[in-house]
């Protein structure tokens, strides 16, 4: 029986996925479905086009090899992001050596919008305050703030109790703040 | 003394708590770019390789499992007609006997 893809629920299309031998209509689906919310989540966490691309393909390349394992207790979406995140840490973990190279150049580049006066300068500061938190601690706060995930989300997709995540965004808020507030003075 | 530069510290403090406070802002204003066109196709191509990479090993761990079953018949065979002078052999269940079960041990 055919499928009607517009009108089926994520969860619906995931078992018929689990189903399929190869990546089929309902797989292609749920990638379009997914695909613009993965990129973004794997943008912010990545924090370049290229790593992020590299990231976000995995992350479907996962969702395929590991489709049969949704177990449908939480959503799909939520799944999905879980996977997104995962991927990224392990990525960011991973590339090790090519961090200091991007430290390096993010370095020049603030250098040289300093030289030019260009607002992106402020991102770049951002970016780098980031970069002082613990990789998961980044992840919360990427999420929690540029992806407005709520609190609940953040549990399911980081294995958590949601006070938990309200400590650890807390606290990583705390030490930007102090770490902000030292380099001003 | 002091007291008079109690205000100036926690105007400070406020100011640098604004400034972290617009800074968290920037993160829900921070442009992401589009997602790139060749995207779904690369998803593919990866896909694809992936699975063949997958198939390739399946493939071969269990050919490899296989082969070591089949080859460790003809080892222990070996083994057995090295020290004993007699290659096993498998007693047929159908009432025919094996005609080499017969034949007397090499001298």
């Amino acid at each position: 029986m055919a499928l009607d893809l517009e009108r089926t629920t994520d969860e619906q299309l995931a078992a018929q996925a689990a189903r399929e031998g190869s990546d089929g209509p309902a797989f292609v689906a749920l990638v379009e479905r997914h695909r613009d919310r993965v990129w973004r989540v794997c943008y912010r966490l990545m924090g370049n086009e290229a790593d992020a691309h590299d990231a976000a393909q995995e992350v479907f390349v996962r969702l395929f090899v590991h489709r049969a394992r949704f177990a449908e207790r939480s959503k799909y979406s939520t799944w999905v992001h879980g996977i997104a995140v995962r991927t990224c840490l392990t990525l960011r973990r991973g590339r090790g050596r090519r961090q200091k190279h991007e430290a390096q150049a993010s370095v020049l580049a603030e250098q040289a919008t300093a030289r030019t006066g260009d607002a992106p300068g402020l991102s770049l500061d951002l970016a780098k305050m980031l970069e002082t938190l613990d990789e998961e601690d980044r992840a919360l706060v990427i999420l929690k703030y540029a992806e407005e995930y709520s609190y609940d989300e953040l549990a399911e997709i980081f294995d958590l109790s949601v006070s938990a995540c309200k400590m650890r965004v807390s606290r990583a808020r705390e030490k930007i703040q102090k770490q902000y507030g030292e380099r001003e003075c | 003394m002091r007291k008079a530069e109690w205000p100036a510290f926690r105007i400070s403090h406020l100011a640098f708590r604004i400034s972290a406070m617009d800074i968290f802002d920037q993160l829900t204003t921070a442009e992401v770019p589009p997602l790139p066109d060749s995207f779904d196709g690369d998803v593919h191509h990866r896909l694809n390789n992936r699975l063949l990479g997958l198939h390739v090993a399946e493939l071969f761990s269990k050919a490899a499992v296989f082969g070591l079953l089949h080859f460790a018949r003809a080892w222990l065979g070996l083994l057995i007609y090295t020290f004993s002078g007699r290659y096993p052999v498998e007693r047929r269940t159908d009432g025919h006997h094996d005609r080499r079960d017969h034949l007397p041990p090499r001298s």
